[in-house]
C-alpha cells in the first residue's frame, strides 16, 4: 500500500477540517468536526457512516464543491483555498465526483454520446474527430454498447447510467475520484458489475479513489483504508482487513455486527444499540456516540477523546477505553 | 387450480394444504395499457402468472430487483391498485378471493385482517393527525372500543413498538419523529388489530444499518408474539436469510423459485436464484461477481421463459413456457420454474 512508502507527500490531505452550517436562529450545524484524512496517489479509501456523519460534506470539501469552515485542503500540495478560479477549474479535470443518483446527475435532453464527450470539450483540445474517438474508447471500456450513444438516459437503465457517470469521470483522466454512494441506489445484480469495473479501473488507472458508502461488505470488497464516521468525527481507521477483523470502537463493533449476511447459516450476534443517532444540532458534550454507547461512562463526557494509535500507527480509535497495551500513542491531529 | 399441466398441479397438491396457508395467490396476471409514442396501444404485463404461499405463523421474504412485480404483488393483495389495472387470477385468504372483494367487504380485512407497512414511513403517516389519533381511527374503525379504550391501547402498542414515553408521543405529529420512530409507528399501526397476515414493502430500505436492525428484530418479534404470518418485500437477501423462514424469488412479473429458506440458500434451484446468491456471497469473499443487467422488457408478448435472454442455460426449449416443478420429493415445498431441473 502506498499509504506505507510515501507519507510525506499525500494526493489529497484535508487538515484538521471543520463545517459547519447556519441553520438559522444563530444556532450552527456541525456537519463535519476536526477530520484529518490524508489519500495516497492510487490508493482507495472508504468512508462510512450511517446518515448525518458528515460523509458527503466530507466527498464535496475533497473536490472543492465546498469550502472547509475550518482547517484546509490540499490537492497534491496546493492549497484549494488559495486558488484563483480558473486554477481551480483546470485542477478540476484531475478531481472528479460520482453521485449517488445517476438519473439526476445527467441531462435528460442529451444523447449519451454528447453527455460523454462533454468533458472531453470543456477540458481536452482535442477535434471533433478525435472526442468521438475517445467516447467510442471510453464507451467500450465501460462496457456500454455503441448503440447506447445515441440514446438519450430515460431509455438506460440504472446500471448503465451509473457506468456514463463513471466514463464521463474517467474521460479528463483524474488521480482523485470522489464515489458518493455509487451503488446505493442500483439493484444487487448491478451492484456487482459495478463494483468490478471500479475494480479494473483502479488497478488499469491507478486513481485514488474516496469511497463514500454505508454498505460495509462493498468497502471491504474494494478499499484499502476505511475510515468510520460518527456524528461528524472519525472515530476509527485503519486498514480495511484489520478494522474488519478487530474493530476496536464500540460504534464500528456494533456497526459490524448489525450487518446482515446474505447467508442464513451464518448468525451474527447483534449487538443492539439503543435509540438513534442524535441530531447534529443536540451532539453530546464529549464522545458523539456517548449517548448510545454500550460501554459508556461518566467520563466520556468530559471532551472529545483523542484518536489513539495502535503501535504500527496504523489502526486508531477515538475512544477512552481502548485497551491500553493494543492502543497507545494519542495523536489527535494525525 | 389454473395451471395447466397435471404435473405442476400434482406437485402444487402435495405443498398446499388449503387449512395452513394465511395467504394463497394463484396465477395472477397484472397489465397496465398505455399508448407508445407511435399512438398504439401496448400492454406493460407487470405479473405474469405468480403463484405464491404465505403458510399460518411463517415470515415469508419475496425478493427481486426493480420491476420484478414484488410491490404490485402486494399491491394486488390489499386491493391498492390503479383503476386502469388488468387483474386476474386468485388471491385467497381466509377462503376469499380478494381480487373479487369491493368497498366495505374489503375494508373489513385491510387493517384489520391484513397489515400494511410501507417503505417510507413519512408518505404512509398523515402529516396533520397526532401519530395517537391516527391510531385509535384505525383501531375503532374496526372495534366497538370506546374512545378512551381505544386510546389505551393505542398508547400499548406504541409503547409495544418501543417508542420511549409512548403517553407524550401519543400526542406527536408525524414530522417530529426520527424515521427509525415513523416507521415504528407505522408498524404499531399494521399490528395494532392484530391481523392474521403483515404485509411489509421494504420496510427498512430508508433506515441506517443499525436502525434497520432494531426495526426487524422487532417487527419479527411481534409477529411471532401475536401468531401472525408476514410477506417482507425487499431487495436485501441479507434480510432474507436473517429474518425469514421461507422465500420467494421473483423475476419479471413470475416467482422463479420459492421454498423455506434453508432449502433455497443450500440449494439453488433457478439460475437467475443461483447468480443471485453468488452475486451476495462473492462479496463477502472479496471477489466480485455480476449478473447480466439489461431489464425485461415488459411490452413483449412472449410465452418464453421469463429469464431465458440472461440465462447462461439457454436453449431452445426455454422459448415454451416453463412449468414449476418440485426440486425433491423430501421437501416438495421448494419449487423452481425452470425447464432444466429434472422432476425427481
Amino acid at each position: 500500500m502506498t499509504a506505507l512508502t510515501s507519507p510525506a507527500s499525500p494526493l489529497l490531505h484535508l487538515d484538521n477540517v471543520t463545517r459547519s452550517f447556519d441553520v438559522g436562529g444563530k444556532r450552527a450545524l456541525v456537519a463535519v468536526r476536526n477530520v484529518t484524512l490524508r489519500i495516497q496517489p492510487g490508493e482507495v479509501v472508504g468512508l462510512v457512516g450511517e446518515s448525518g456523519s458528515g460523509k458527503s460534506t466530507i466527498g464535496r470539501m475533497a473536490i472543492a464543491l465546498l469550502p472547509p469552515t475550518e482547517g484546509r485542503v490540499a490537492f497534491d500540495g496546493t492549497d484549494l483555498a488559495s486558488m484563483a478560479t480558473d486554477d481551480l477549474r483546470r485542477l478540476r479535470q484531475r478531481m472528479q465526483i460520482i453521485f449517488q443518483d445517476p438519473w439526476g446527475a445527467l441531462n435528460p435532453r442529451h444523447t449519451i454520446g454528447r453527455l460523454m464527450e462533454e468533458p472531453l470539450l470543456l477540458h481536452t483540445t482535442l477535434s471533433a474527430a478525435q472526442r468521438r474517438e475517445e467516447v467510442i474508447a471510453i464507451a467500450q471500456r465501460m462496457q456500454l454498447g455503441l448503440p447506447l450513444l445515441e440514446r438519450y438516459p430515460a431509455q438506460l437503465s440504472g446500471g448503465q447510467l451509473q457506468r456514463v457517470c463513471i466514463g464521463r469521470a474517467l474521460a479528463t483522466k483524474p488521480d482523485l475520484l470522489v464515489l458518493d454512494e455509487p451503488t446505493s441506489s442500483l439493484d444487487v445484480s448491478v451492484r456487482a458489475g459495478i463494483l468490478q469495473l471500479l475494480d479494473t479501473l483502479r488497478r488499469e488507472t491507478g486513481v485514488a479513489m474516496l469511497f463514500i458508502s454505508h454498505d460495509l461488505e462493498t468497502i471491504r470488497a474494494l478499499c484499502d483504508r476505511v475510515v468510520v464516521l460518527y456524528l461528524g468525527c472519525e472515530v476509527e481507521s485503519g486498514p480495511v482487513d484489520t478494522v474488519f477483523k478487530n474493530p476496536a470502537h464500540p460504534y464500528t463493533q456494533a456497526l459490524l455486527s448489525a450487518q446482515l449476511f446474505a447467508d442464513p447459516t451464518v448468525k451474527t450476534v447483534r449487538q443492539h444499540l439503543q435509540g438513534e443517532i442524535p441530531s447534529p444540532l443536540a451532539a453530546p458534550p464529549g464522545c458523539p456516540f456517548s449517548t448510545r454507547c454500550p460501554i459508556y461512562e461518566a467520563r466520556c463526557d468530559e471532551g472529545l477523546p483523542a484518536m489513539r494509535r495502535d503501535s504500527a500507527g496504523l489502526h486508531a480509535a477515538r475512544c477512552l477505553r481502548l485497551p491500553p497495551d493494543q492502543f497507545s500513542s494519542s495523536s489527535p491531529t494525525n | 387450480m389454473s395451471q395447466p399441466s397435471p404435473i405442476a398441479a400434482a406437485a402444487s397438491d402435495i405443498a398446499l394444504d388449503a387449512g395452513r396457508a394465511a395467504l394463497s395467490i394463484r396465477g395472477v396476471h397484472l397489465a397496465f395499457a398505455s399508448r407508445d409514442p407511435q399512438g398504439a396501444v401496448r400492454r406493460a404485463r407487470v405479473l405474469n402468472g405468480v403463484d405464491l404461499d404465505v403458510g399460518a405463523g411463517r415470515i415469508v421474504g419475496l425478493i427481486g430487483e426493480t420491476g420484478a412485480g414484488k410491490s404490485m404483488t402486494a399491491m394486488a393483495t390489499i386491493g391498492l391498485l390503479p383503476p386502469s389495472a388488468e387483474v386476474t387470477g386468485k388471491i385467497l385468504f381466509e377462503g376469499v378471493d380478494l381480487l373479487c372483494l369491493r368497498g366495505a367487504a374489503l375494508d373489513k380485512v385491510r387493517g384489520a385482517k391484513i397489515g400494511f407497512v410501507a417503505q417510507n414511513p413519512r408518505a404512509a403517516l398523515e402529516p396533520v393527525t397526532r401519530v395517537g389519533d391516527q391510531l385509535v381511527r384505525l383501531i375503532r374503525a374496526h372495534s366497538d372500543l370506546t374512545a378512551p379504550a381505544a386510546r389505551q391501547r393505542a398508547i400499548e402498542i406504541l409503547g409495544a413498538v418501543g417508542i420511549p414515553d409512548p403517553q407524550a408521543r401519543y400526542r406527536a405529529y408525524p414530522h417530529e419523529l426520527s424515521g427509525g420512530m415513523a416507521q415504528r409507528v407505522v408498524i404499531a399501526m399494521a399490528l395494532v388489530n392484530q391481523p392474521q397476515l403483515v404485509i411489509a414493502d421494504e420496510p427498512t430500505t430508508g433506515l441506517d444499518v443499525t436502525v434497520q436492525a432494531q426495526v426487524l428484530d422487532l417487527l419479527r418479534q411481534l409477529v411471532r408474539a401475536q401468531d401472525a404470518a408476514a410477506l417482507i418485500i425487499t431487495h436485501d437477501l441479507g434480510i432474507v436469510a436473517q429474518y425469514c423462514d421461507d422465500m420467494a424469488i421473483m423475476f419479471a412479473g413470475r416467482v422463479v423459485e420459492r421454498g423455506s429458506v434453508a432449502q433455497v440458500f443450500a440449494s439453488p434451484a433457478h439460475p437467475y436464484t443461483r447468480r443471485l446468491i453468488a452475486a451476495s456471497r462473492a462479496r463477502i469473499g472479496h471477489s466480485l461477481a455480476s449478473i447480466k443487467s439489461d431489464p425485461p422488457d415488459l411490452f413483449r408478448e412472449t410465452k418464453a421463459c421469463v429469464y431465458a435472454d440472461r440465462c447462461e442455460l439457454a436453449a431452445a426449449v426455454c422459448q415454451n413456457a416453463p412449468m414449476e416443478k418440485v426440486v425433491s420429493l423430501a421437501n416438495p415445498e421448494h419449487r423452481v420454474l425452470c425447464h432444466f431441473v429434472q422432476l425427481p
